[in-house]
Formats: structure tokens, sequence, C-alpha cells
């Protein structure tokens, strides 16, 4: 009786809301039940396919790639290609669709869907309802290959009659009846999260969402002797189904990618064109001729890319620098291909081949035929222009974003699910509010006591039970930060391409995953702060200093830079300015480039979680002898002291000591990646550290190695990553060294980005003995720029874009209009046209110290205009007409007032801290300076206050905070034990000033206070001035670390 | 916002007492020119003592200030408190009773033309400017009255607008300040004051019936009717009784709440605690509504509700001698569980019959005939998963003949725990009698338990 059904309509939860199965679980569940075939056809969109290909390979049944049609003018028809002709069509169709809706939708009509039809087999879903099929004489005339009409059963009481009825329609317009199960969840079991489903999707409670929810659960997937049972006298249609999935012939393996063939000019193929271009650029790169150990490196390289074919791809990411270049972007690529010798030649990165060992080989491994991988990273201002030239050289049907599948996490599922529930908004909040990451703090039963609710509430305990279940859901698809594909052919007939939120993007509708599954080539174009932030030093170091550096010719290895570096002096740095990297870099003690790549992979949270850290620095200091676990680990950790701190050595383990294959090595990685049921992690966990075990080696390193994989989770941090990484953290370093004032010019002119506020960074900058002068509407740019300080150096010059609300648009009439400069406050109004916001802002901001206007004079005068602009009579003859009027006496602005008004307007204050101020006030209450802090010894009780820069809950800490705090002094770090932080959580998430009593731990030069008790001290702030204190930096609390 | 709106006219509507002219101040302030009715009241201080005991019944958090001008009273009672610090919206809400304001000696009152002098100290927020421009003021270092009122008055106004310096004028006396008063209210009510307290039931009887020839007239002159009454007696120990009547018609005139009132009061009976008297009644209208024309014939009773002509009468005189919550009507609710089908409600609650829902698509119609329980009862199917052959309930056999399903219901997991679904069968004997039966779906195979929920179709 086995094999004698195939289902023809089944769908995921990809239907979003909808479906209430994974495709996996769908195909499983499929194989379980015997049946012959299973076709997935979620509505309007192909986005779980690869899913259920993929799954539906390893559990060996025959997988029907399809979409549940929906137009707005015809019934419901399941399509599936015949093949890879028609594949094309239906993405077309979909294209179409989606082009011209609005995110998430979909609209053709049935002619539409009719113009598609070719070589598809199509079943028609008929309404609930008895009643005629509109379109259906349509349909079956579009010059599809089949035309069925589908035969549910709904099990309300009329499906006798129903049967009949579809088989008299059947019969009228000569199309076949197929049975169908009309999947939307695997299992009977999932009605219940089905039904919040359509809680979720309708904006209703479970209480009232009465008829909208299916009145049973049968629409389930059902075993061939069921069907036959249930069809009884149709066995006819049961029957069919299994002829109509053989004529389904089309698979996802088809789809062959292409890279895009446009790179290499006619006569060369692509492996000469890429040669030849290598070979001239290296010329560039080596002027004084090719050192012999890099030219043997990029013979080898070149042979070993003819070997694997992938000069198509470096010629792609070429293309892509050589027009960054062109328009003066900076841009770096990164990734398991960036560092070789060839890339370094062809300026995709700035990594020396000669100065560090990293061999291209260990990075692409030739058995596996994967698609290389280079991440580039654009500078953030200008990464759209990028992606905007990929649409225009290859075409919206050829170019797509990536997709990112949006899940549920705890925290959403949780927040939904309650809102489905009806509980309280409160007890939603609390619930949710306490977990933190992705997995820390499910709420068990002692953390729902410890919330002061029941955990044997039904409801409540239904929620979160469900909300287990919920996790892992798809939620939407949203555009991936800037992955590209690029294909030779047409795109948009391998795959639908929708709009994506943000106007001028269009997206495919696999994430990339499904395109790693599908061998299709991605282009990572991302976008990076610290790239915008070099490109303007390297430019001022020009312009100021006459310097003309690139990032490949910054001098290399300068021992002032480490030094620098070893005192943790890394305000602006890249990578190494977070507050965990600050106490690390006095005990790792950089003092070579690579040094910096393992600075860079070290302080996260897979190295951490894997207890690595500690073995690391006390091999690196001779503490401990270097010692490898085994011989054929050698090799692998040669480079890291025996210590396994990158992404790659923990595969690399996973391989030669748990004796995984490449692939399930891989398979591990991304089910760390993606959250998935903790059954999967465990799996791999007895098979990770069993397969160590039985190889020898302790229990205890195989359960920190694989302690080490979890942690990278999706943060994993590759070597190739980290050394081009490295590049930048030297390169801003170096700047920073040497030319402080250039390096703190570019940074404040491209936030945000990195750690710090302006305040902090113009604080740095000063510290180092830069000279910053206020805004000014006679002297200010846009920008903040480099002018003379008056002693032969070079100041900073704060820019109007420091000034909170003035928009750009304005500022920059300010400076053009400005000829030699503006003699009073009329005169500026009138010649640069600004409104009297604008003004407004400007005297706040103290801009018009040059007209001899400070502080409340500035904003007296301002205040006398009127409103709106000038008139244009006036402003033609160049006449203000403001009467004279008796001088009014203000009273004196106290200084502390004046301090919180510039944090107000410009975000820093030159003219003092605001703590300044009421550190009478301070001392009274018992807290220290910051200077005084530093001074303190191990086990000393101790206070401080400040403002609050940095709140940050590391994934890795589990449930520490750390916070650091500013006064007129200096910083104060702080750790926050999770139980200090329950207690205080309120306080320490709203202070804006936070005192701090604890205990002073100092290791090396490192001090932190351990809180035990915290207090709102940000009252004290408003006696000084009774306007509202903006935070001098936003609370941070995900944890920011780079993504792999 | 909306919320808040309410409950300041509410309040504001309970003073109408004091003075026909009320003027709302949103967001929380409300004005009463008593100019007029300090007279009444025996002077001011006696009137601001019955005004705080009204205001406290309400239970608001209130603050109260009397005034030469309206700018200097709402001045007087948000700043005065605490001198010199600004006034905050929390600080306001949070006080839990009501507050004499302090700086005037027992009761909140600046004294008679004392003008700006007793408010220089006072925030700028005081003179009702929006908030940017206090904040532009305390920027400038401008955070008092005085200081503003220092300033020459061409440049205030020059830079902060005529506003500015009419308010500033308002509040010295020398501008005046025309006021937007309420309409008169929809809330119509009728008191009657005992010359000493009563205590016996019939002199109250006797009072309660003149109320309703009084709110009646009232009502029938103005053409309004009200679903909505509250009879109240003062009792001389300062409590309040309050019997509330609602009603399923539009009503107006007096022989109609004359009769509901009479059933209110043979229910539950008006008498006062022994030995404590009444000092006074009142009867309220609350939310009176135009009576429109085809309401017009009253000895039908008509009414805009789903209830009826004499039915709806028949209701609310139910209604008025055992209450609201005595008297219901079945409304259909959605659920695919026939004994979840019906809900009964209040009937005067009952909605319109265009709210109720219909299950969608061709399921068959909910049975009318339900038994209270679902009753046990053995059947066996000739088939496996098929309709059962015959019944046997309450000892009799029934053999079935005609069958209509499956039809599969799931359980509501939110309400109940586990159960099982349950598979209905509509089932018709040879004599055509109709049994909705159904058996548990558990595991599949196993033999499973019938049951009959209702009779008939």
């Amino acid at each position: 009786m086995t094999q004698a059904y195939a289902e023809l309509a089944a769908a995921s939860n990809f239907s979003f809301l909808r479906g209430a199965s994974h495709p996996a679980e769908m195909i499983d569940r499929a194989a379980e039940l015997g049946l012959a075939a299973i076709g997935l056809a979620d509505c309007n969109s192909v986005s779980g396919l690869v899913r259920g290909h993929v799954a539906a390979r390893e559990a060996g049944i025959r997988f029907l790639p399809g979409a549940r049609l929906q137009p707005r003018d015809g019934p419901e028809v399941i399509c599936y290609p015949r093949d890879r002709a028609a594949w094309g069509r239906l993405c077309r169709l979909l294209t179409l669709g989606k082009r011209r809706a609005a995110k998430g939708q979909c609209e053709f009509s049935l002619t539409e869907l009719c113009a598609h039809a070719r070589g598809q087999v199509l079943l028609v879903v008929p309404p609930r309802a008895l009643r005629e099929i509109s379109g259906l004489a349509r349909l079956t005339n579009a010059g599809a290959h089949r035309v069925a009409l589908a035969a549910p059963l709904l099990f309300d009481g009329g499906d006798a009659v129903r049967l009949k009825w579809l088989e008299e329609r059947a019969e009228q317009w000569s199309i076949p009846m197929v049975a169908v199960a009309d999947a939307w969840m695997h299992a009977p079991e999932r009605k219940s999260i089905a039904d919040v489903l359509v809680c979720v999707r309708e904006g209703v409670t479970i209480d009232s969402a009465g008829f909208r929810l299916e009145a049973n659960a049968e629409r389930h997937l059902r075993a061939p002797q069921d069907m036959l049972r249930l069809y009884e006298g149709h066995e006819q249609a049961v029957a069919r189904s299994v002829e109509f999935a053989e004529e389904c012939r089309f698979s996802l393996e088809e789809l062959r990618y292409e890279y895009p063939d446009e790179q290499a000019p006619k006569g060369y193929t692509r492996q000469q064109w890429l040669e030849q271009l290598t070979w001239e650029s290296a010329g560039k790169r080596y002027p004084e001729g090719i050192p012999g150990r890099v030219r043997k490196m990029v013979e080898h390289e070149l042979e070993l890319i003819r070997e694997l074919d992938y000069a198509p791809y470096f010629l792609t990411i070429y293309d892509l620098v050589r027009y960054a270049r062109e328009q003066g972007i900076l841009c770096q690529g990164r990734g398991s291909a960036a560092n070789s010798a060839v890339c370094f030649c062809l300026g995709i990165t700035a990594v020396d081949p000669e100065k560090i060992d990293l061999l291209f080989e260990r990075f692409i491994s030739s058995d596996r035929g994967e698609p290389p991988d280079i991440d580039v990273d654009f500078e953030h201002e200008r990464r759209e222009e990028v992606i905007q030239y990929l649409y225009e050289r290859y075409g919206r049907e050829r170019a797509g974003l990536t997709a990112t599948v949006i899940h549920y996490r705890p925290r959403s599922a949780l927040r939904e699910l309650g809102k489905a529930l009806g509980l309280p908004h409160a007890t939603r909040d609390a619930l949710a509010g306490r977990i933190w990451g992705r997995e820390g703090g499910w709420p068990d039963e002692a953390r729902v006591r410890a919330l002061g609710l029941d955990p044997e509430h039904p409801r409540l305990k239904r929620t979160i039970e469900m909300a287990a279940e919920l996790v892992g859901f798809p939620r939407h698809l949203s555009q991936h930060p800037g992955g590209m594909v690029l294909t030779s052919g047409r795109l948009d007939e391998v795959v639908p391409i929708a709009n994506a939120a943000m106007a001028g993007r269009t997206m495919i509708e696999w994430d990339k995953n499904d395109l790693d599954d599908l061998k299709m080539l991605k282009v990572d174009v991302l976008a990076l702060g610290m790239l915008t932030c070099l490109r303007k030093c390297l430019d001022l170091l020009g312009r100021h200093h006459g310097r003309k550096l690139t990032l490949a010719s910054i001098p290399a290895e300068d021992p002032a830079v480490y030094d620098m570096l070893c005192k943790a002096d890394s305000i602006g740095v890249f990578q190494v300015e977070s507050r965990a990297q600050m106490s690390f870099l006095p005990r790792m003690r950089p003092r070579c480039f690579y040094d910096l790549v393992i600075e860079v992979a070290i302080v996260r949270p897979g190295p951490i979680q894997g207890d690595m850290v500690h073995p690391y620095l006390r091999r690196r200091h001779g503490e401990e002898p270097v010692s490898y676990p085994s011989p054929e680990l050698r090799r692998v950790l040669a480079n890291t002291l025996g210590v396994p701190l990158f992404q790659e050595q923990a595969m690399r383990i996973a391989v030669v000591a748990a004796g995984f294959s490449p692939a399930q090595a891989d398979a591990l990685r991304r089910s760390m990646a993606t959250f998935r049921h903790a059954g999967t992690v465990k799996d791999f966990r007895e098979k990770f550290v069993g397969g160590m075990i039985r190889r020898g080696y302790s229990t205890e390193f195989a359960e920190r190695c694989f302690s080490q994989i979890e942690g990278f989770g999706e943060y994993g941090f590759p070597e190739s990553h980290a050394a081009s990484f490295a590049i930048l953290v030297y390169a801003s370093a170096w700047f920073k060294r040497h030319y402080p004032e250039v390096f703190a010019c570019a940074l404040l002119n491209s936030q945000p980005m990195g750690f710090y506020a302006p305040a902090q960074i113009v604080r740095d900058a000063r510290e180092h003995g830069v000279t910053v002068l206020p805004v000014d509407v006679n002297e200010s740019e846009m920008d903040s720029i480099l002018a003379p300080d008056g002693a032969g150096g070079l100041a900073v010059r704060l820019g109007l874009r420091q000034v909170r609300g003035l928009s750009g648009r304005t500022a920059k009439r300010l400076v053009s209009e400005r000829e030699h400069g503006y003699e009073d406050i009329p005169g500026l109004r009138r010649r640069a046209r600004l409104d009297k916001g604008a003004l407004r802002r400007l005297a706040r901001a103290d801009a018009f110290e040059s007209m001899g206007l400070g502080g409340r004079r500035a904003l007296w005068e301002v205040e006398r205009l009127p409103v709106g602009g000038p008139l244009p009579l006036f402003s033609a003859a160049g006449v203000d007409d403001l009467p004279d009027e008796l001088a009014a006496e203000l009273p004196v602005e106290p200084p502390g007032e004046r301090v919180l008004r510039d944090y107000g307007a410009v975000g820093l204050s030159l003219k003092g801290h605001p703590l300044t101020f009421v550190r009478a006030q301070l001392g009274a209450l018992g807290y220290w300076t910051a200077a005084a802090v530093s001074e303190a010894v191990s086990g000393e009780l101790c206070a401080a206050a400040g403002l609050v820069l940095v709140r940050q809950a590391p994934q890795s800490a589990e449930g520490v905070v750390f916070l650091t705090l500013e006064d007129e002094t200096g910083v104060v770090n702080v750790v926050n034990w999770p139980g200090v932080f329950r207690r205080y959580r309120d306080t320490l998430m709203s202070s804006v000033l936070l005192g701090v009593r604890g205990e002073i731990q100092r290791e090396n030069d490192v001090i932190h206070l351990v809180a035990r008790r915290l207090e709102n001290l940000s009252d004290l702030l408003g006696t000084l001035a009774a306007a509202p204190v903006a935070a001098p930096h936003t609370a941070r609390l995900t944890p920011r670390l780079g993504r792999a | 916002m909306r919320l808040r709106a309410q409950r300041l006219e509410r309040l504001a509507q309970a003073c109408w007492r004091f003075t026909p002219k009320i003027a709302l101040a949103p967001p929380d302030g409300f004005f009463l020119d008593v100019s007029g009715s300090i007279g009444l009241f025996g002077g001011e201080e006696k009137l601001l003592e019955e005004l705080l005991a009204e205001l406290r019944l309400s239970g608001e958090p209130v603050r109260v200030c009397l005034a030469d001008t309206p700018a200097a009273a709402w001045a007087g009672a948000r700043a005065a408190r605490s001198e010199g610090v600004p006034p905050s919206k929390t600080d306001t809400r949070a006080a839990s009773r009501v507050e004499a304001c302090t700086g005037f000696g027992q009761l909140p009152v600046i004294p008679p033309g004392a003008g700006l002098a007793a408010m220089s100290t006072w925030p700028v927020e005081a003179l009702r400017l929006d908030a940017e421009t206090c904040a532009t003021l305390r920027e400038l270092g401008l955070d008092s009255i005085g200081a503003l009122d220092r300033l020459p008055p061409e440049s205030l106004q020059a830079r902060f607008g005529a506003e500015t310096a009419l308010r500033l004028k308002q509040a010295a006396g020398r501008a005046p300040e025309p006021l937007d008063y309420l309409p008169p209210p929809r809330d119509f009510r009728a008191r009657l004051e005992f010359d000493s307290p009563v205590v016996l039931q019939q002199p109250l009887q006797a009072a309660i019936g003149e109320l309703t020839v009084r709110l009646g007239d009232q009502l029938a002159a103005a053409g309004l009717g009200s679903r909505r009454f509250e009879l109240r007696l003062h009792r001389s120990d300062g409590k309040r009784i309050r019997h509330g009547l609602r009603t399923a018609r539009l009503i107006q005139p007096a022989p109609q709440l004359a009769e509901l009132l009479d059933e209110k009061m043979q229910a539950n009976g008006p008498a006062p605690d022994r030995g404590v008297g009444v000092d006074a009644v009142s009867l309220v209208a609350y939310d009176t509504e135009p009576v429109s024309a085809e309401q017009a014939d009253w000895l039908s009773g008509a009414s805009s509700g789903i209830l009826k002509g004499d039915l709806a009468r028949l209701v609310d005189r139910l209604c008025s001698r055992l209450g609201a919550e005595a008297v219901r009507t079945p409304v259909p609710q959605a659920s695919y569980l026939p004994e979840r089908r019906w809900r009964l409600v209040s009937a005067l609650d009952c909605p319109p019959p265009e709210s109720f829902v219909e299950e969608q698509g061709n399921s068959p119609r909910a049975p009318l005939l339900l038994l209270e329980q679902a009753e046990p009862v053995d059947a066996a199917a000739t088939t496996a998963g098929g309709p059962p052959a015959w019944v046997r309930w309450r000892s009799s056999a029934y053999p079935l003949r005609r069958a209509q399903g499956p039809r599969r219901v799931a359980p509501e997991w939110w309400l109940s725990g586990e159960q099982p679904g349950r598979e209905y069968w509509l089932m018709e004997d040879e004599r055509g009698r109709r049994f909705h039966l159904y058996r548990e779906l558990e595991g599949g195979a196993e033999p499973c338990r019938w049951y009959v929920q209702a009779l008939a179709a």
C-alpha cells in the first residue's frame, strides 16, 4: 500500500504566519509516512524551498518545489514547474507580482498567471463554500502542462457532498480531480501553534479569535492508507496524486549557478585575463620588482585558481574594487580567499603576503568545491553607491540582495505569544524583558517565580511552552546587510526578486544558507565606519602634511604604535577600543601584526566560552610551556601556541580530532549560527566530544573546544577575517599615535560609528595635546577641519555638523554664503537665509563668539528676530528691519548650566565637564573622582560617580553587565555581577549620572570597580539647569561584535 | 489622553451648583467664575470649603485657588505650594488628596488687589506659556515672573510674542481674559432638601415621587430622555446611598420613571439605617439623548435596542426589581463547540443582531436543543471511523438510518487543558428523530466513546 499517495498541497511556515511546521518537519514526516513524493508550495513564495530540498535529499524522498499562487481575481492555484524553463516562468511571475507591490506583498492577476502557465502543473484549490470556481475556464486554456482540481477534506460535515460536487465540476471541465491533504502542519499537534499564528496575523487574542481559527486539526500530512480510507469511492483521485507527482520532474539541482561573464575582454579567457591583471597590478604594487617569494606565491595561487575555476569570482570582486577605487571609496576585502598574494596584488586587500604567513590553501579547501568567500568592506557613508553600481552594471534582473530570514527569537516569541494568549502587558514585558542575548535566560520555573509570577498559572505555562516551540519559526524576510547575488543569465528566472524595505533596493527570496546549498555565488558588499574614517585620515594627511599614503603603504610595524596599544590607549582605534579589548590590551601586549590578528579574534564569545584566553596568555608570557594536544593538531594550532582561537581552527579540530567529515563540520558551524532547537546541539556535542575522546583527547579539552564552537555562534571569527581587520586596527592606531589631530578630526566626521560619542573623542584628543576649537559661524565648515592652532601646529575646529538639529542644507548654505564673514546675526540671517530655529540652535551651540556674542546674549539677540525667513524686499536691499531697543540686563549664566547647554546643543563641551560643578555635592555623598579610583588598591572599598558612557551585557559574560562611567578626571570601569544587576536594573538602565559603591579589583594595569550598590544621581545635574540633559551616549545593551 | 480629558470634564460637571459659568482649562484644570455666587454661600471661605468637599468626593487629587483674575488663580493653584520650584506634572498627580495651598493662610485665596507682587517669585510656567517659550526663558536665565516683569515690555514682546506679554498683563489684572464657558449640563438632576433629617419611609416616598415629576418635566422640556438614572439619599452622617437604574428603553415621562423606581424601592427599599436620617434626596438622569420621532409612541414603550414594545417594558421592570444581571438573554458567540455556541448576558447588554458572528463555509447549523451536558451513550459503528448504526440512550435503543458527517472539532485548548477532539455525526432514526452524536478522537482506531449532545437539527 505504500507509495500509493503523494502530497501535492503542503505549505510550510515560510507561508509566514500561516504554515505551522518547518519545511524540514514536513519533509521528514512525509518520508516517515511513506509518501511517494511531497510538494511544497508556500503562499506566493519559494523562500522555504531550498530548506525543503535539502531535507528531502537527506530523507530520500522525492521533492517537488512549487508555490501556492494567489491571484487577486481568481482561485488559489498550486503551481509546480515541470522543467527549468517553467521554473523560470514561475520566478518571473512572482517577481512581477512582488516588484510592483509593497515589501512582503505580491500582487498579480489571473491573466498574468495564465501568461506564465506554460510548462506548469497546476492544481486549482476550490474555495470552501460550494460555489462556482471563477477563472477555471481560463486556467484550463492557459497552455499549462496539466491542470487538475485539488480535492481536500475539510471535516466540516459536508465532505461527502463536496467531493461529489467537485467531481462533477472536474467532469464538466474535463480535468482530473486529485486528492490532497492540504497540509499546513506536519502533524495535528501543531494546531495550537497554527491558532496563535492566526492571532498574531489578525492582531486578536485567542479568546476573541473565534471563527478565524480552523475548526479542527485536520490539515496535516496523512499516510497513504489513511487517504485511501478517507477517499473511499474516490480512490482514483488518490492514485492520481502519484501520477501527477511523476509529471513534475523539475528539481532545484537543475539551477546551475553561472558567474557573470562580462569581465574578460574579447580574446581572453577569464583565467588569462585574471593572470594578466594580476601581473600588471603586481608590477604596480612592487615598483622595484616583484620579490621572488611573492612571485612564487602568485604563481601557485593562480594555478590553484585555475584548477578550481575561480577566475570569474576573483574578476567579479576585482571589478567591484576597481569601481570603488575609481570613485575614491576606500574598501578592503576579507575572508578565506582574500588573504592571498593575488588579492594583495589586485588591491583587494592590504594584507601584505610577505609580512604575514597566511597560506591561501589553509583557507580554500579544494575538496569541498564550495565557492570561495570574500567579503568586501566599504566606507559606510558610500556603500550604497557600490550597491547601486552593481544594479546598474548587471541590471535588476541579474543582481539582487540576499535575503535574511527573520526568525522568532525567545524574546519576540514570548512577546507575541503572550499577546495572543491575552497575558497582561506587564507580564509580557517582564517575561520578555528578562531575556538577554539569544539563549541566555529562558524563563524556567525559578525565574518566573522570581518575577513574582506563578509558573503554574495555565496560561503563563502554556505561553512559555509554546514560545519554545515558536522560537526558530520564520517571521518575515529582510534584506541581508550586503550580500549580493550576481548571475550570468537572468536572476529573476532563478529566484523571485522582491522589493526590499529600503528604496532602490531589490532582494531575492533566499538567504545565504540557501545560496550555499545551491552553490550560488554571493558577494558581500558591507559597510564599515572605520573605512570612512581612514579615508578621511588619508585625505587630511595628504592635504595638511603632504604625505600621500594608502592603507598598504602606511609604515608597518612601528614600535611606537604598539607601545601605545599596550597602554590600552585606544579610544577610536578600530576593534580594540571596546571596553573588553581595552582591558585585554595590557595583558596581551601586542608587538607585531600577527598579535593584532589574534587580538581581534580572541576577545570574542568563542574563545572566551572555550576558556582559551588564559591558556593562550600564559603561554605567550612563558608561564606555561607550549604543547600540542596531539601531533596531528600541531599543524592546526602552530600559529597560536597550541591554543585554538580562530573559527577555522575549531572547524579543523572537528575534522582532524573529532572525525567529522568536512561537510559535517560545515553543518556543525551552520547549526550554531542559526538558532535551532537544543536537540540538534546536543547531538553534535555528543558526536564531537565523543569523537575526540575516542581519539585519545582529554574530556576537558574536548568540552572546551565544543564550548568554543558554541560561543562562535553567529559571531564566529575566522583568522582570514581577523587578518584584514588587523590592518585597519594598525592603520587607525598609527594615525592616532602620530597624527592625533588628523585622527580625531576624521573620527568626528565619520560619526556615528564606533563605541564613543564625540564628547569622548574630543576629550581623548585634548588629552593627547590636540587643541580643539569650538563651532563658530565664521570659522567652522560643515565637517570638522584642521586649522592653525596659533602655535604653529594644527587644531581641530569643530564642524557645523556637530550642532544638533542643524540640517545639512542649512549648514552648507551658511558656509557657501560666508565670503569674508558675518558681522552680526541679522546679516547672517539675511545672507544665509537661515530661519529662526537654525539660529537658535547655533546660539545654543555658542557659535557666535566671533561676533562677540556669547551664551545667553546670542540667544537673546536671536529671539528678537521674527519667525521664518527674512522678507524678500529687505533682504534684497541688504537692510535689516530691526528698530533700536533698550538694553536689557540678563542674569549671568552659571558655568555649570553653560556646560550642560553645550552638551545639549553639540553633544560635548570644551568649557568643562558637568561633574566639575557637582563635585562638592558628590564629595559630600562620599564619591571619589575617577583619578582617585585609579590610585586605589585591590580590595579597597570605594565609590565613584560619573556619566554613563557605555552599558554592555556581552553574551559571553552570562549576565554580567559592564559599565563605563566618566567624570572630569577620567573613566571608571564598573562590573555588575548578575545579582547586583537584578537588584538595580532600573537604576542602571535609566541613570544619566550614576553613583556606584563597591570594591576595587586590580589585575596588572586593569582596574575594575565591582559594584555593590548603585544610585541614580541624575537629579544632581538637574540642579544645574532645568533643561533636560541629553544622555551623552545612547545606552547600548546588545553585544557589539563584528560578524564573520 | 482622552481618558484624562473625560476625568477633567466629569470633575467640572460636578460643580454646577457653584456657578453656571464653568470653563475648562485642559489638560488639568478648570475655572469657576464665582463672582456672582460668593454671597449665596456666605463668603469666599465658605464657598471654598464646600467646593473642596464636593471635589473630594471624586477621589481625584485637586488643588484650588481663588483670585482676582483667572490667570492668577491658575498660577496660584499650581505654583504657590512650594515656591520657586517649577510645578511638575508628576507632582500634581502624586498628591493623593486635596491639598490647600500654603502661603495664603488658612485657605488658598490671593487677596484682592495684590497683583503681580504676590507672584514675583513664582516660576514662569505659572503664566500658562507653551513649554518651548518657558524653556527658552529659562535658558536666558529668566525663570521667575518677577524677572520677566523687570524687562522692558517691548523687548519681551519682540522676542516672545504678544501672547507672552498678554499673559503677564492678565496675571497682573491689566488685561481682560475672556473664557470659553461650558454649555449647560447634559445630566439633569432634581434635588429636595428636608428641613430636618427624615427617618420614615413615607415622606421619602413622597419626596421621590416629587422628584420624578420634576425631573420628568425638565427632560420633557428639553426633548431628552435617558437610560441611566441615579437616586441618591444624602444621609445626615455625610454618607450617600446610591441606587443606580439602567433601562432598555429611553425614558422620559415621569410615570414610566415612577413605575421603575417603584419596582426598585419595593425590591430593596430606600429605608435609611435606623436612627440615621436623610437630609436630602436627589435624582439624576445621566447621558441624556434626544428623543426621536419614532420613539414618540410612549405607550407602546418603543426603544432603540433589540428589545421592543412590551418586552422592553417587562425587561425594564424586571431589571429594576431584580437587578440588571438577573434578567438574561442568550447571545451567540464564535465557538465551534455547541455547548459554547451561546452565552447568557444581561438583557440590557444584548448586542444588536447585526453583530452576531456566523460560522464561515457550509457546515451544518448549530443544534438548537442542547442537553444540559453531553451524555455518554452506547453506540457502534459498522465501519472503522464511520457513523454508528444504532445508539442506546437513556436505556432505549434507536436504530439509525441516515447520517451526515463527519464534522470534526478541535478542543479549545486555551480554556481547557488537554482534551480530545470530537467527531460529530448528525444521525436520524427510522422515525425521523435526530441526534447530534459525537465520539472522542483519541489515538484513532481503539474503541472510542460516544456521546449524545443535542436532539433535533
